[in-house]
């Protein structure tokens, strides 16, 4: 058997022993194709009960040594797989049999697997495969719009960060509504997983599949299964990709020239008009040393290189000299991306092993992040005796990230820098920008060092052991560890020198034990098995954090340099969670089936007595179409299934003290520890309990070409664990309770379609499609309207009969209510432009408004002017108030979807996915900022100021535009103007591969070159302007929790080598 | 089957009883749980100081808007500085930043919790009981005093909060009388049971409690009563207050003005009585970073002079958002002798005029600014001013001048700058005059100007306005009204 010396060392490598030859009485050769005709390349033909085995080539033709009394096993992915007995012959011609769809898959769920045919509850699997040929970093990019019922949604674009993830809409209020994710039986994230690696990925969203993890079931379950040896001659897999990536989006910031256009002539209509000759980004006071530019062409001078000239727009005898610098294409770059994969799998009937090793670099977008990972991995599976079966996994990986603390500061804020801002000192050294919360990023990037590391450690055991041929005895333990490890160092600049350094280190040791047998019995018609376990589950985290400044040089960033130590602390947090659990799962004839599971959990983050939670779970599924009646009237009906499952889970995702209540000890008074009040104790808090209907169909025709699911679902939360808000006397501002029922109700669609198949081309489609609404059903009575909590109490006015004002009434409106929706936001509404005096002098008092106006100088609260915006009074009190807002719209979408189209021609291969959603709104403070000129009237500006109200424009889109803006707290209130629905639909991802066939290139064991060209977030069609991605809804970009990094574009190339 | 799920429960049973404890009973190392509290001396010492902290957090940025941003006597340059700007018009919304009253009531709570449960911890000395007990009593009688006068009538609460089953979950208003009545009975607690022991400036002191005393019934006397019955007992009471203060020797008047704001040496003074501490990388900032100018502001030739002669703000990267007008800053400066003048606000001149209010800007570190200056609650310049307007009230007009000639004898370096010729209104005058100057920025004016009877026509912004209900109170932060229905907005 030859071998290339690649194969060889890696064997090596990963010590594990090649094959070895078996002396067997002659060579069989054989050529494998599908029932097109088409040659099968890389299909894995073995011995059955023996070692070697072999794998077809770029004919389909393989050898193999073999005598008459063996079986060869031939099997390929995407087929079935075959057993032909040798018998005489020398020569097979074998032809495999797709395997249309993955209905006869083998199903991962809780603590076992079960065949996709007879599963009862509603389970998604995707297969790795969905992962591959896309520059993604992390696999939940993948899954954008995949999985009908999940919506995946990158809510910060910043290299490497993981994507939020919602089944069915969640679960809850205002607690976690992310899903328990295991990876191979272990709690933890995404994070860190290579894409790569994942085998499959299975969704359990109904109650009937999830409640065997019980208590923290209710948001769905992610169960990601990475890739185990098959058995068969080693399969390597090299590959290799590298993409150039860019800012998806942009702002549409003005130029220089237009900027200076704009606000020199309205630095003249406002209350600062000094600036126009002072220091500043439209002043001319500026010199060489300023920040800015802009400045008056002295008589004979020369315009300097790369600056730029205009006649004054206020004074036609004075030339203006500029530099026209864009931050935004300084701060948002072309940066290269690379992955790196290398991965070795087979084995033979004692062991299987899967290996690999994987690299991906993101130099990042923006100025100053970036993010790489490596990642080692083995799986492997032993069978040590017949009924004896180990099984052992490690993971590795390691994320080194450089990131923003605070995105809004150094990308919303950071773009301010107006286009006539310097961009370095004469020295060369990045200018600072307005002030050390708006610094210019690259002037960020210059003087601060961020750099973070996580490393996380996974190692699984399964021991597996045969009792009787039905009943074995399992005990899988695993050991998670997450460790974080940041430092931090500012250098020395002009906001402050003392050289901040800091240092922290975060560990998560997470340790399980789970001991449980299963059984598994068929006899005459009838099917059953059952498991029943126990679980342990302790998670100890542990926080260090040291600070100190004051070093007297930039060369040493560590603590150790900084004599001043400002800060050193440490903490620890420790839970344990205990659960029992069981299911038994019986069919007949494999068409009546029915399932019921149950667990029992106890979390020690509860109060004694409330610690305890149990949620049983129940499904039923008849597969009409094995009955005779069907197959006989409808033979194109290849499948025909309905199921229904109704259970109950829980969700316990409290903090730590929510039950306890909390004193803070982190507090200092002239250097004594303090203590004081920080969470109110509710002992009597408890589970989240969501009960969940699910009815579902699924349906085949032609063989399953085409195929669809169709679910509904009615998901029911009560005991919602509840930030109830406190009024401000009782020295808490919310206190963790569970109040009331909430539902979030819909279906998930979704369909394949075989569309075209011939020899030599093909064509399928996958179809997704999602919908879920919630509602609140109720709430303890607490007197108010339907019993509202939280929002915002109105007092009604009106005019009475004599036409004085009078209350007539109270209203309530936001918060969270009976009958209402969640996820709203608020704000207020215009009612126009105040285009004459007349209106304006008209306008309603508005208590934010300052009132200045340029035609007398004075600032009157309350007052407008002509082009301000004028505000709908929703309580009719005369005034514009904080009681006068409206809903503005819904952070979360309602629909969800995608359509991922599969081309096949020969040698070629194209997917095509798109994917949309609809319903969610996003206020975009930030864009609404760069309207205003703040700063001292160095606020760069965005074209939209073109369409601002002036006489010559009394039709405008906005208010009119002032210089540092006095009525800025009236006119850019959270309001409908800067409030953009959030729909969008997204080009996700097209890849075209091309498998090369040149037999010269597949000699010495090559068995395929795939390239691949790909391209990810290419395009968004959505009414949002500027840069921010419309994925997430958000009822202000300009908070500092929300992630304002652009959505990236990557375009990739790539080649896949199989050995 | 049933059989081999029993044995799986009885391995769980077995496993989860291996210790001899519930392994769900997780004792934390961290933090301090409400089963953990109030168990030891050590907790309810910790609480006291962790109630000074809040005391900080609550008083570090409002008091200057509670006390000193109305008195419209502050330009603002800033658009941004939308609150200070509507204090300073007296055009104050329930918007305002300084119309919630949270952190107030969160401290209130926390002196209720101490004084609830202090009793029952066993202490080794009980000197040391009494003063955690005396602080809960004076931090509580100090945080309603405050309150009565911000709001008027206002919730009161004496229980503290340790879960929302309490029956004054929503609390309507109580009358501001109940609440100034509470204020002398914690007063007179606290006068109780502070050991004398007690010097820490930066919590209560006799002297400290005194103060406040005085002050409380120097309040009470002017301002909550007419009957003269009434106010003689008040005056008495004050008078009480301030002769505590007065005959202790420990305090004395500094002879360098400057010396009293001085960051880096904290209390090096004899002067001062009760002072919130603050301490970088403790706690910095506070109101004082409206005052300085930013890094922008200074031309580029001066920039060798920020952190020497030129102060500017970096952190909290306020721009300067608070300046006196140009009546005030003219008064300031009126008398070219007062040593006070350069102190409060300061001016220097390079290519341009800098200028800022000078007695909070902390220290210039490294290149950053460290606000962490005090905020003198009391000092004794305070207490001889109130005993000059006591004297002067009480019709000891002379006693009062005498008084009046202790401060002016610092300020202009003339022990008889105020003659006896004076009469007793022109005294009263003089005496608004020297608190305005003397305590500039201190967080006392407002109140003073009220006190005196002088809010109407020394404020610009209120001129005329006497007719305005409720004109001299805030209203109610919408998010206390809608978080609780039954709270009324105040009419204006």
């Amino acid at each position: 058997m030859k071998r290339n010396g690649l194969f060889t060392r890696l064997c090596l490598l990963l010590c594990f022993v090649g094959l070895t030859s078996v002396a067997s009485a002659g060579e069989i050769t054989g050529i494998v194709s599908e029932k097109t005709g088409a040659p099968l390349v890389g299909t894995t033909i073995q011995v059955k009960g023996r070692l070697n085995g072999t794998s077809s080539d770029i004919e389909g033709k393989f050898k193999i040594m073999a005598n008459s009394k063996d079986i060869l096993v031939i099997s390929m992915m995407g087929f079935k797989t075959q057993e032909i007995a040798v018998g005489e012959q020398k020569e097979l011609t074998v032809l495999l049999e797709e395997s249309f769809i993955s209905l006869n898959d083998v199903v991962a769920i809780g603590y076992g697997t079960e065949s996709r045919r007879l599963i009862t509850s509603s389970i998604t699997k995707v297969k790795g495969d969905v992962l591959q040929n896309i520059p993604i970093t992390t696999m939940s990019d993948g899954l954008k719009g995949k999985i009908a019922g999940v919506r995946v949604t990158t809510f910060n674009s910043q290299p490497g960060a993981d994507a939020e993830i919602r089944i069915r809409g969640g679960s809850s209020i205002n607690n976690s509504n992310d899903p328990l994710i295991l990876v191979d039986g272990v709690e933890r994230s995404m994070e860190g997983l290579n894409p790569n690696d994942v085998q499959s990925i299975e969704v359990l969203k109904d109650a009937a599949s999830t409640a065997i993890y019980g208590s923290r079931a209710s948001n769905g379950v992610v169960l990601i299964t990475t890739k185990k040896g098959i058995k068969g001659v080693p399969q390597i897999i090299a590959e290799a990709t590298a993409a150039s990536q860019e800012a998806g989006r942009k702002y549409n910031f003005l130029n220089a020239r237009d900027y200076l256009s704009v606000l020199r002539p309205a630095l003249t209509n406002s209350k600062t008009a000094s600036q126009l000759s002072g220091v500043g980004s439209a002043g001319t006071g500026n010199d060489d040393n300023s920040l800015y530019t802009t400045r008056i062409l002295a008589d004979g001078e020369i315009i300097p290189d790369g600056w730029q000239s205009m006649i004054d727009p206020i004074d036609s005898t004075k030339t203006l000299i500029f530099q026209d610098n864009s931050f935004q294409n300084e701060v948002f770059r072309k940066a290269i991306w690379q992955n790196y994969y290398l991965g070795v799998s087979g084995g033979n009937d004692k062991a299987t092993y899967a290996a690999s090793l994987g690299y991906t670099d993101d130099y990042g977008v923006a100025i100053g992040t970036g993010f790489s990972r490596t990642n080692f991995k083995l799986n492997t599976s032993i069978a040590a005796t017949k009924k004896l079966n180990i099984e052992l996994g490690v993971d590795y990986s390691e994320m080194l990230q450089d990131l923003y603390n605070n995105q809004r500061d150094i990308i919303s804020r950071g773009l301010s820098c107006p286009p006539t801002q310097r961009m370095y000192q004469n020295d060369g050294t990045p200018t600072q920008g307005a002030n050390n919360t708006s610094p210019s990023p690259l002037f960020y990037a210059y003087y601060n060092d961020q750099s973070k590391k996580l490393t996380t450690n996974t190692l699984t055991t399964r021991i597996k052991y045969d009792i009787l041929p039905e009943l074995s005895a399992n005990i899988q333990g695993s050991v998670y560890r997450r460790n974080y490890n940041a430092d931090s160092f500012e250098k020395a600049n002009v906001f402050t020198s003392a050289r901040i350094t800091s240092f922290d280190f975060n560990t998560l040791e997470r340790n399980k034990l789970e001991p449980f047998l299963s059984y598994h019995h068929s006899f005459n018609l009838h099917s059953i098995s059952t498991i029943g376990g126990y679980s342990y589950m302790n998670t100890v985290s542990k926080r260090y954090n040291a600070a100190a400044e004051g070093g007297n040089s930039d060369k040493i960033s560590t603590l150790n340099g900084a004599p001043t130590k400002t800060a050193a602390s440490s903490m620890i947090e420790n839970q344990t969670l205990i659960g029992y659990y069981s299911r038994v799962t019986y069919d007949y004839q494999k068409k009546y089936m029915v399932t019921m599971n149950f667990r029992a959990d106890g979390s020690s983050l509860f109060a004694s007595g409330h610690r305890w939670g149990f949620f049983p779970g129940a499904s039923l599924g008849w597969i009409a179409s094995e009955e005779k009646w069907m197959k006989d009237k409808f033979y194109a009906i290849s499948l025909l299934k309905f199921r229904t499952s109704y259970g109950q889970t829980g969700n316990n995702s409290i903090g730590l003290y929510d039950a306890l209540g909390k004193y803070s000890v982190d507090y200092k008074y002239n250097g004594n520890g303090g203590i004081i009040t920080s969470t109110m104790p509710n002992i009597n808090l408890t589970w989240e309990t969501t009960n969940q209907l699910d009815c579902g169909v699924d349906f085949g025709v032609l063989n399953d070409r085409a195929t669809l699911s169709f679910d509904y679902f009615d998901k029911r939360t009560k005991n919602l664990l509840f930030d109830k808000p406190l009024p401000t006397t009782t020295g808490f501002s919310t206190v963790q309770t569970n109040v009331g029922e909430v539902q979030f109700k819909g279906f998930d669609i979704e369909a394949n379609t075989k569309n075209i198949k011939t020899e030599y081309f093909s064509w399928n489609t996958n179809f997704v499609f999602s919908f879920v609404k919630n509602k609140v059903l109720s709430l303890p009575e607490n007197g108010n309207d339907k019993n509202r909590i939280g929002g915002y109490s109105v007092d009604l006015y009106g005019h009475d009969e004599t036409g004085t004002l009078v209350k007539t009434g109270k209203e309530e409106f936001g918060g969270i209510a009976e009958g209402e929706s969640l996820y709203s936001f608020y704000g207020y509404k215009c009612a126009g432009i105040l285009k004459d005096q007349e209106a304006a002098d008209n306008a309603l008092y508005d208590e934010v408004a300052s009132g200045w106006r340029k035609s007398d100088g004075k600032s009157i609260k309350g007052r407008k002017d002509i082009g301000d915006y004028e505000w709908v009074d929703r309580n009719g009190d005369g005034k514009i108030t904080a009681q006068d807002m409206f809903k503005l719209g819904s952070t979360e979408p309602t629909s969800t979807g995608s359509m991922t189209n599969n081309f096949k021609y020969r040698n070629f291969g194209l997917n095509v996915s798109i994917d949309w959603a609809l319903g969610h709104s996003i206020l975009e403070e930030s864009y609404s900022r760069y309207f205003y000129a703040t700063f001292a009237g160095s606020y760069a500006l965005v074209d939209g100021v073109k369409n601002t109200f002036s006489e010559t424009n009394p039709n405008a889109k906005y208010a009119r535009f002032v210089a540092n803006d006095p009525n800025y707290s009236s006119n850019f209130r959270k309001s409908d103007i800067f409030t953009y629905k959030g729909d969008y639909l997204c080009l996700r991802e097209v890849s075209l591969q091309y498998t090369l066939m040149a037999p010269k290139l597949l000699k010495d064991g090559v068995k395929g070159i795939t390239l691949i060209l790909s391209g990810n977030n290419l395009h968004f069609f959505t009414a949002l302007p500027g840069a921010l991605s419309p994925e997430k809804g958000a009822s202000s970009t300009y908070s500092s929790s929300y992630y304002c990094y652009p959505s990236i574009r990557k375009f990739a190339i790539g080649a896949k080598i199989n050995f | 089957m049933k059989k081999i799920i029993l044995n799986v429960f009885l391995i769980g049973a077995i496993l989860s009883q291996i210790s001899c404890s519930d392994p769900l009973d997780i004792h934390q190392k961290s933090q301090v749980s409400s089963a953990d509290m109030w168990i030891s001396e050590d907790d309810a010492q910790a609480a006291a100081f962790g109630m000074f902290y809040q005391f900080r957090t609550t008083f570090s940025t409002n008091m200057a808007y509670w006390g000193d941003f109305r008195i419209g006597v502050y330009n603002t340059t800033e658009t941004l500085a939308g609150d200070i700007l509507d204090a300073n018009s007296n055009t104050i919304d329930a918007n305002n930043q300084a119309t919630k009253w949270d952190n107030l009531y969160k401290l209130i709570n926390m002196s209720n919790l101490i004084i609830r449960h202090t009793p029952g911890i066993s202490f080794n000395k009980q000197d040391d009981k009494n003063n955690v007990m005396a602080n809960a009593y004076f931090v509580r009688a100090f945080a309603y005093y405050w309150v009565a006068r911000i709001w008027g009538d206002a919730p009161l609460l004496l229980d503290g909060f340790e879960s929302d089953e309490n029956e004054k979950l929503f609390p309507g208003r109580t009358s501001a009388d109940s609440l100034f009545a509470q204020v002398g009975e914690d007063i007179d607690m606290a006068i109780q049971l502070i050991p004398s022991s007690a010097t820490d400036k930066t919590i209560a002191t006799p002297a400290a409690v005194n103060m406040l005393k005085a002050d409380y019934y120097m309040w009470m006397a002017k301002v909550r009563t007419t009957d003269q019955a009434k106010k003689n007992i008040y005056f008495a009471k004050a008078q009480e207050g301030l002769t505590q203060v007065l005959t202790n020797k420990n305090y004395v008047l500094a002879t360098d003005y400057s010396q009293i704001f001085n960051a880096t040496k904290k209390n090096a003074t004899n002067e001062v009585i009760f002072t919130i501490r603050f301490v970088k990388d403790e706690f910095e900032g506070g109101f004082a970073t409206n005052f300085l100018l930013t890094l922008s502001a200074v031309a580029a030739n001066d920039k060798q002079y920020i952190g020497n002669t030129i102060a500017i703000g970096t952190e909290g990267s306020l721009a300067q958002r608070a300046l006196p007008t140009t009546a005030y800053a003219t008064f300031l400066y009126n008398n070219t002798a007062d040593k006070r003048a350069q102190v409060t606000y300061t001016t220097v001149t390079y290519s341009k005029t800098y200028h800022w209010f000078g007695k909070y800007i902390g220290s210039w570190v490294n290149g950053s600014r460290i606000f962490d200056s005090d905020i003198i609650v009391y000092r004794l310049a305070d207490a001889i001013m109130f005993q000059a307007e006591l004297y002067n009230s009480t019709g000891q007009k002379d006693l009062a001048i005498g008084c009046l000639n202790q401060i002016a004898k610092r300020a202009y370096g003339d022990a008889t700058f105020y003659k006896d010729t004076l009469n007793m209104a022109e005294v009263d005058n003089y005496i608004m005059d020297e608190r305005l100057k003397e305590f500039t920025t201190e967080c006392k004016l407002w109140w003073d100007l009220i006190r005196m009877g002088m809010v109407f026509n020394r404020v610009t912004t209120l001129k005329g306005r006497e007719g305005e209900k409720n004109i001299l109170l805030w209203p109610i932060s919408y998010a206390s009204l809608n978080a609780n229905p039954n709270l009324k907005q105040t009419e204006f």
